[in-house]
């Protein structure tokens, strides 16, 4: 096959990936693209057309916007030996190999073990698909041009990429249409996020999509796909606020493997960024040890807060409730109060309702936001809050205080002690989230992904 | 074994309530691993081995128990250093090619075994007069909706629990009062004999305790465990305990057949023969306690195998797994499972099917399979960039290495002499 045909070939093989990598493409400005797997192993030949070796791998850097491919690997004919030789001194790669010098005056180049290859770390390895929110494995590097330079601008993640690999996949005859019928599972490269360590260390100018762009809850999905160590890893890079939001929604058999080990320090870190209820359940999770350890690293304030929340039976309200919540003296104004919401607003989630509590801690009142909003600026809290409550005692049973909050359609329900000392509070949420049975959370509506994209799409994300 | 005694030595050394503690809370993969080892097939040989050859092939155990340990103790070890299963690692290592021909053959190797474990229900289920046409499918229905449906690792508590049964072999051996010292004597004194009877079942046997499938197994149970390197030594402990205890439940059955079977003369032909080694115990209800315990090992291997083997292979192949995703999810891994059990019940069904060659057929590719699974994992453990300071020592790679040359000129003799059943030694 000589070069233009297979520069054809490889048009119409642009054409099936869809209008997202044609996109792609056109913004790279080229749609000469090609497979790691069709040039691995073929010939390198020298300027005098003799087979000096096999191309075995490629070495990259990092580029302006993508990996740039700057050296060969191939194995010498003679000695068997792995070779290296920088790009510049490779005139094509199109059918083979073909080097711009003679064979005499081939630069001695072994391999070092400071290069980053891609049989080494991209190549068969596992890779978060930012696009799809899944952890997948890579078949294939699909290589392009781009402003002179060799870039990696993909992966192939599909079945595909096996067939290639494995040499089934035919550019003729009967195989070659069929496989031509399988869908393509091509990433561009902004859409991925690397696990292995070395490769996140690359800085690219222009970022690319990583896992901490995504929503907590997407990000969770992820870390339920990893195995420990890789979960670990992406929390670790998250900063701590991401990954205290993204650890509450994981699944609680992965929060307990999770937790098991991760240092002390970090579990520290994130533990003070968390809803004291979800830090108390994780401390339940590990060794009586640990929690104090971790306890001890936390910020004395927040350590209380979780201290206080520890120690409730898994059953009860106690062991969903919050203690962070807005309260209020009687004696309030209400200008006061919006002053008091705007400040606390910023680390506690349940502003809607305004608990009202005595010199004691005694609840003696509740407001809403709404009655807020609607009474005088001037008046005081007391003059309309609402005097005959209904809470609940820490002990009371998770499916009791779901169905009153259900009943009075409250966002939340106090929980005091039996002398009616406020000791925190139980959102709608947390109750939610402890009564829906484990398979139907998992179901998302069918055509979740499909709109989350569309979506993502139109707002150019 | 030096690596053996350095470790007795740590464990005297502090044998505090919090190590102790911590050997219990990574105790499991080595033992669960362990106890589906001794599946249909497992129980099957076995009987074979102590009815026909007496105790001939008693001291066989001592050798295959050293080999299983080491064997079995590389793949904790992979597990807990890498975090990474083992078809994993080949995939990462070696790339797609031997990978997929790897995984392929584990594929099928364990639908013949899977079809054995079936065999072994139906046979258990037709001492109860049970007709095979009936037990096999309802069998496949409730392992295949038990299984998807519920929560697995709570059913494996239950399903260890029952493999209790082996200690009716225990029981079984001892009421027999037998010459404890001969009995030692003849465990510990090698019978070599190169007739072909006794060659093909001497492989059987080690075909049966360590397989293919059990590295995998064992070193994703290590990591889904997740672990810590430095309880290693701990994991290590469990690796051996369930090494054990397989081949002491070998060796009762073996002991108990000789002593029960062999002695009088007769041969096994039927699930029904092989129950007259429990005889001393049970008496007339030797048959059903048989039964019941060959059907719990049956159950819990048929339970355990399609669904391990599905998840290795869309380890290795990067495909979506789990029976925590829906079926548009991880299409891949729902139609093998599915395949694994539905191809497996069916070939026991087939009127007139060949039962004992597909048994046969399952173990000469697990067999063949053997040395390939661990010339990988030899190159994968002794790889620094992998192991760091955990590769093999020397004296490890020595008794490895011949583990693995001998376990493979075996499993060729098995593999020659089965394709070219004419051939003689």
């Amino acid at each position: 096959m000589n070069s233009s045909e297979k520069i054809a070939s490889e048009k119409s093989v642009v054409k099936a990936y869809g209008p997202l990598w044609v996109r792609e493409i056109s913004t790279i400005g080229t749609d000469r693209v090609g497979f790691f797997s069709q040039i691995q192993g073929t010939s390198v030949v020298d300027s005098e057309g003799v087979v000096v070796g096999k191309l075995n791998d490629l070495s990259i850097k990092p580029g302006e916007t993508l990996l740039e491919v700057s050296r060969i690997v191939y194995t010498s004919n003679i000695l068997r030996e792995k070779v290296m030789l920088p790009l510049s001194n490779v005139l094509s790669i199109d059918c083979g190999v073909r080097l711009d010098l003679p064979r005499d005056e081939i630069p001695p180049g072994k391999l070092s073990e400071k290069e980053i290859l891609i049989t080494e770390t991209i190549l068969d390895k596992q890779i978060v698909d930012i696009d799809g929110l899944k952890v997948v494995r890579v078949n294939d590097v699909l290589l392009a041009p781009v402003k002179g330079a060799l870039c990696l601008v993909g992966v192939d993640v599909g079945f595909k990429g096996i067939l290639r690999r494995l040499g089934i996949m035919g550019r003729s005859g009967l195989s070659s249409r069929i496989m031509g019928k399988l869908p393509s599972r091509i990433i561009p490269w902004s859409y991925i996020d690397l696990l292995d360590p070395a490769l996140r260390k690359i800085h690219l100018k222009i970022s690319r999509k990583t896992i901490s762009d995504l929503h907590p809850a997407d990000i969770a999905d992820i870390i339920e796909d990893l195995n420990n160590r890789d979960r670990l890893m992406v929390l670790d890079s998250l900063g701590d606020e991401t990954a205290a939001e993204a650890l509450e929604e994981v699944d609680p058999d992965v929060q307990a493997t999770v937790v098991k080990h991760m240092d002390a320090d970090d579990m520290a870190d994130i533990l003070e960024k968390m809803d004291p209820a979800e830090a108390a359940d994780l401390l339940d999770m590990v060794t009586e040890e640990k929690a104090s350890e971790v306890l001890g690293l936390m910020e004395p304030e927040e350590a209380e807060d979780v201290m206080e929340l520890m120690g409730y039976s898994d059953q009860s309200s106690g062991s969903i409730m919050t203690n962070e919540y807005i309260w209020v003296r009687s004696y309030c104004k209400v200008s006061d109060i919006f002053e008091r919401l705007r400040k606390a607003g910023q680390d506690v989630d349940m502003i809607y309702y305004i608990y009202v509590l005595n010199d004691t801690g005694q609840l003696i009142g509740v407001a809403s936001l709404r009655d807020l909003l609607l009474a005088d600026p001037s008046g005081k809290i007391d003059d309309f809050m609402k005097t005959d409550l209904i809470s609940i005692l820490p002990t009371a049973s998770i499916e009791g205080a779901t169905n009153l909050l259900s009943k009075y359609d409250f966002l939340s329900i106090p929980v005091v002690d039996p002398e009616g000392n406020m000791l925190g509070i139980v959102t709608f949420d947390d109750a939610l989230d402890n009564v829906i049975p484990e398979d139907l959370k998992t179901r998302l509506p069918w055509n979740y992904h499909k709109m989350r994209r569309a979506r993502a799409k139109e707002h150019g994300v | 074994m030096e690596f053996k005694l350095n470790h007795f030595k740590t464990l005297r050394k502090r044998p505090t309530l919090s190590g102790i503690l911590l050997f219990l809370s990574v105790l499991g993969p080595g033992i669960i691993t362990a106890n589906v080892d001794n599946d249909a097939g497992g129980i099957t040989t076995y009987s074979i081995a102590g009815s026909h050859f007496g105790y001939d092939l008693l001291w066989t155990l001592i050798p295959i128990t050293i080999a299983l340990i080491v064997v079995q103790e590389m793949s904790a070890r992979m597990g807990v250093v890498t975090g990474k299963g083992l078809a994993d690692l080949i995939r990462e290592t070696f790339g797609v090619k031997p990978t997929v021909v790897l995984l392929i053959g584990l594929v099928v190797a364990n639908l013949g075994t899977t079809a054995a474990e079936f065999a072994g229900i139906a046979a258990s289920m037709e001492i109860f007069g049970v007709s095979k046409y009936i037990s096999v499918p309802i069998a496949a229905a409730l392992v295949w909706f038990v299984i998807v449906k519920s929560n697995y690792k709570s059913l494996e508590k239950i399903f260890l629990l029952l493999s209790a049964f082996y200690f009716t072999y225990i029981i079984s051996g001892t009421l027999l009062h037998p010459n404890w010292g001969y009995v030692l004597g003849e465990a510990v004194t090698p019978d070599i004999s190169l007739k072909r009877d006794y060659l093909y079942m001497l492989i059987g046997v080690i075909g049966t305790t360590i397989t293919p499938w059990m590295q995998f197994y064992l070193q994703s149970s290590v990591v889904e465990k997740g672990i810590k390197v430095s309880d290693y030594r701990y994991t290590k402990w469990d690796v051996y305990v369930g090494s054990l205890i397989t081949d002491i439940v070998s060796f009762f059955i073996i002991f108990t057949c000789a002593a029960t079977i062999y002695a009088s003369g007769m041969r096994i032909e039927s699930a029904e023969d092989a129950a007259r080694a429990l005889f001393p115990l049970a008496g007339r209800y030797s048959a059903w306690l048989f039964a019941l315990g060959l059907l719990n090992a049956s159950i819990f291997a048929a339970s355990v195998l399609p669904l391990s083997t599905s998840y290795f292979l869309c380890e290795g192949m990067g495909w979506d797994s789990g029976l925590n995703k829906r079926f548009w999810d991880a299409p891949q891994f729902y139609i093998l499972y599915t395949l694994l059990i539905v191809l497996g019940a069916t070939i026991i069904l087939m009127p007139g099917a060949p039962l004992l060659t597909i048994m046969v057929l399952a173990q000469v590719v697990n067999g063949s399979l053997l040395p390939f699974v661990l010339v990988f994992m030899l190159f994968l453990v002794n790889n620094r960039k992998l192991m760091g300071a955990y590769v093999n020592g020397k004296v490890f790679n020595i008794v490895a290495w011949s583990t693995t040359a001998i376990l493979s000129v075996l499993t060729a003799i098995l593999v020659v002499t089965t394709i070219f059943p004419g051939l003689s030694l």
